[in-house]
């Protein structure tokens, strides 16, 4: 870190910072585009599923957006990777990127988006290889998308640099609510759950935002959470 | 027959234009966004040098607060601008002074432990001849 430059360096625009912030930009639209994919996902399985079920979700919308919001997601996950490993105002490293608890920089919250990236890089291996894994195993694998999800999403609040701006908490809010009304709707209709565990799964789909609202006032909120949150001193080595 | 295969293309032809969408909407949304958390970002750096720390945050973490003091320094450069204040001048270290006792008291980094109730008599200097030798001795 360069401790204080001068207003006349920080000014200056094409910023040595600038992949730090194409980062971030990235890591935000990103979760926009997991979270159209995994919503559509729930929904497919309830809406667009197999031949009578509730098929009200036309098919191109169910199966194929899905897998195109996933893609895209996919893209712009290497972009988000890419410039965080590139950017050297924070010390990431492609092996920090892939394997958890690795980097001195938050560890936790850099780990959850690492476990976030391995977990959804399975899905989409599996994805590929659905026809020689089987249906099973598959779905397997692929219900971890959902996990992946909720992990991108403690990494964004763990170690979001922008989550004190409002716009950005009603950003991730309303994800966590699409998803969540998404997973509630899928819940009522999986099969081979008892009422009481219906019941049981969704209250804590739903509880769970309330909950995080709770630590974000007294986490992520507080000014100086990058202390708690494991961001190394300026010596300790970025840059 | 045909009536699905027209199906089939139109609904292609929607998933191609929603997938656009979804992308071009990614794109935009990434460069504006990168156009609005920049400004703010540097702009707040601007008042605030700790601001460009890694982490983002508005506040850098304590641990990074430790060097800031050092900051006052390189902000040592900014003083050469007022070179001609004669007695005040030698402020870097602790520009503002305890409690505001009004002008007077300007040798305030004075000599060592007591010498507060003899201080009247260097106090006096200034205000009799502006001469440089009294404010030169008062800075050791």
């Amino acid at each position: 870190v360069t401790a204080g430059p001068g207003p006349a360096a920080v000014a200056a625009w094409p910023d040595p910072k600038a992949l730090w912030y194409l980062d971030r930009a990235a890591g935000l639209v990103l979760l926009v585009l997991l979270t159209v994919a995994v919503a559509l996902g729930q929904a497919s399985v309830r809406y667009g599923g197999r031949p009578g079920r509730d098929r009200r979700l036309p098919r191109f919308l169910a199966v194929d957006l899905h897998r195109n919001a996933a893609l895209l997601g996919l893209s712009l996950l290497a972009v988000h990777v890419g410039t965080a490993v590139a950017d050297d105002f924070v010390d990431i490293t492609v092996v920090d990127a892939v394997l958890p608890f690795g980097s001195p920089y938050r560890p936790v919250w850099l780990s959850a988006g690492t476990l976030a990236l391995d977990l959804l890089v399975a899905v989409a291996v599996t994805t590929a290889l659905r026809r020689r894994l089987g249906p099973a195993g598959w779905r397997v694998v692929h219900r971890s998308g959902l996990a992946a999800w909720a992990l991108a999403v403690g990494h964004g609040l763990g170690t979001g640099s922008d989550i004190r701006r409002p716009w950005v908490l009603a950003l991730v809010f309303g994800c966590v609510a699409v998803v969540g009304a998404a997973t509630v709707l899928r819940l009522q209709s999986a099969p081979g759950l008892s009422r009481g565990l219906r019941a049981a799964a969704c209250l804590l789909v739903l509880t769970a935002p309330l909950v995080t609202a709770g630590w974000l006032r007294a986490g992520p909120l507080q000014a100086d959470w990058g202390h708690p949150a494991g961001t190394p001193a300026p010596a300790g080595g970025h840059r | 027959m045909r009536e699905a295969q027209l199906r089939r293309d139109r609904a292609r032809r929607a998933v191609g234009v929603l997938t656009g969408v979804l992308a071009g909407g990614s794109v935009v949304a990434t460069g504006a966004i990168v156009a609005v958390v920049t400004p703010g970002d540097l702009q707040h750096a601007r008042t605030d040098p700790s601001a460009t720390f890694p982490d983002g945050h508005r506040t850098p973490p304590a641990a990074v607060r430790v060097p800031l003091p050092a900051l006052p320094s390189a902000g040592a450069v900014a003083p050469p601008r007022r070179p001609a204040a004669a007695g005040t001048a030698r402020t870097p270290g602790r520009a503002p002074a305890p409690s505001g006792r009004g002008a007077a008291p300007s040798p305030a980094p004075a000599p060592p432990p007591a010498p507060p109730t003899t201080a009247p008599a260097p106090a006096a200097t200034p205000t009799t001849v502006p001469p440089p030798a009294p404010t030169a001795t008062g800075g050791s």
